[in-house]
């Protein structure tokens, strides 16, 4: 009999995990989108001479990403190999990353066999900036500041509020990049033209929110009384952090590590929503942040601490995904880690910050939200992001920061 | 005449193309859309998530003929389901 957290697939839940290659299932006309893709960017199309001995005909003219296993090495040096153009992204960073390595650098943390650490699996940055630099900027008014009925919210921002009362709500602190977060939500009163997107999921798809926090919740291991035992990522998580040498869980990080149904409903309508191309269950395999951890460390410690959190998470068996290095951005700070567990068979998000970049995310949190709000008009967004710059000023970027590449398994098609 | 908007394909971790976004230039900020099942542009937030460290997807930019193309090749498959 199975233990609540053991590694082992719940009843009901295969349709979540995301077999490695399911697209090639589908017929090779079925694939969108088709030939058309032959002409997406420079970069597929370069790597698609790479690719033929491999490919079948249908196969190769689609954006069809390998499976994770081709690690983007091949990627990226076909794309040297070809001169093909680093394809454009929508934002830029300015500390350097992209930069074509010494031929003498040694990662500090090389682990034999660990591909991630090879030196030519520099990601390919371009410079395009976002233009937010001269946006003036705007207040953001308080929202829901009644603490009295159990608005954590209402009692962070309400200087009144019993010391009690903003305790709780510190320690319950939402996960700081979730724009899903209900609780910072206005009241629909306040936004009407704005649809309830969970409203928008089919009977089928709330079945399929269901299966997929069943499935996680089982990963994360957290047992029936609400503890915790040996097993699953959390406990996996804290173990890691216990063997730190400096630096570990961020504070208050652990509180929300699984993403409520309400907020994963609410994700799942928007990616729906704009990926027309994928079905209902295709764009929920692709959600990787239902469970997810942060790291803080001092500035100092903060290059190293993250390698050595990475390292330790391959020696646990964790696949890395994806990662990508925003500490050039001018507005949101800190390593974003996407990683795979691959007895569950589930993606999680592993975020790497200082105390100070935590911090600011923390406290802008209800400015990200509403920036990434899809109905945000274009003017508040504009505004908002200003705001979200000037404050960001005061982040600094750690030493060596701009060593952590970004990284994409098996990615065809390197935009960064 | 080139045209001021930027384009991008949304690429997701496995699989294909799965969608289009775009970022038209305003006076009072950027226009972000992305196009939806009914091959319409709606206002959506998919590249300032991007832009905000979003793990989810990968965009990619293109230009604007490459765009339609995709458009089409999304219309011919959503008429065949």
């Amino acid at each position: 009999m199975l233990e609540l957290g053991l590694p082992a697939r719940p009843a009901g839940v295969a349709s979540y995990t995301e077999p490695p290659g399911f697209d090639h299932d589908e017929q090779p006309d079925d694939v969108w989108p088709d030939a058309a893709a032959a002409t997406v960017n420079p970069v597929s199309t370069a790597r698609a001479a790479s690719d033929t001995a491999r490919r079948s005909a249908a196969e190769r003219d689609t954006v069809m990403l390998p499976p994770a296993s081709e690690h983007s090495a091949d990627a990226a040096g076909d794309d040297r190999r070809n001169g093909s153009a680093t394809a454009q992204s929508p934002a830029s960073d300015q500390n350097g990353r992209g930069r074509s390595v010494p031929a003498d650098w040694q990662h500090p943390y090389d682990v034999p066999g660990d591909s991630d650490h090879r030196r030519d699996h520099k990601v390919p940055l371009d410079r395009t900036d976002v233009t937010t630099a001269s946006w003036p900027t705007v207040e953001v008014p308080p929202r829901n500041g009644d603490h009295r009925n159990g608005n954590r919210a209402g009692a962070l921002r309400d200087p009144t509020a019993p010391d009690g009362a903003r305790r709780q709500a510190q320690r319950s602190q939402p996960w700081p990049t979730d724009p899903d977060q209900p609780m910072f939500r206005p009241p629909a009163a306040e936004r009407p033209n704005r649809p309830a997107v969970t409203n928008r999921l089919s009977a089928a798809q709330h079945e399929l929110v269901d299966r997929i926090l069943a499935s996680c919740r089982a990963a994360e291991g957290r047992n029936a009384v609400g503890g915790y035992g040996s097993s699953g990522l959390t406990p996996a998580m804290m173990r890691i952090a216990a063997q730190l040498p400096f630096g570990g869980l961020a504070p208050g990080s652990e509180a929300d590590t699984l993403k409520s149904a309400d907020r994963l409903a609410a994700k799942l309508a928007r990616l729906i929503a704009r990926q027309p191309g994928r079905s209902a269950e295709q764009v929920a395999a692709g959600i990787g942040d239902v469970i997810r951890y942060a790291f803080t460390f001092d500035s100092a410690t903060y290059t190293e601490g993250t390698l050595l959190v990475h390292r330790k998470l391959k020696t646990q068996g964790f696949e890395l995904e994806a990662r990508r290095n925003r500490w050039g951005s001018p507005e949101y700070k800190g390593v974003f880690t996407r990683w795979r567990d691959p007895a569950h068979g589930l993606p999680f998000e592993v975020q790497f910050h200082t105390g100070q970049s935590w911090t600011f995310v923390k406290r802008t949190h209800e400015t990200y939200v509403r920036i990434t709000d899809p109905v945000t008009s274009p003017a508040e967004r504009a505004n908002l992001r200003a705001q979200q710059a000037t404050a960001a000023e005061v982040v600094l970027q750690p030493p060596g920061c701009a060593e952590i590449d970004d990284f994409r398994a098996g990615a065809r098609g390197q935009s960064r | 005449m080139t045209s001021d908007v930027e384009y991008y394909v949304i690429v997701p971790h496995r699989g294909p193309a799965a969608g289009l976004a775009r970022r038209t230039p305003a006076e009072s900020g950027p226009v972000d859309e992305t196009l939806g099942r009914d091959l319409t542009w709606q206002p959506d937030s998919a590249i300032v998530e991007w832009e905000y460290g979003d793990l989810g997807t990968e965009l990619v930019r293109i230009s604007e003929q490459e765009a339609e193309n995709l458009t089409q090749a999304l219309r011919s498959r959503l008429r065949r389901t």
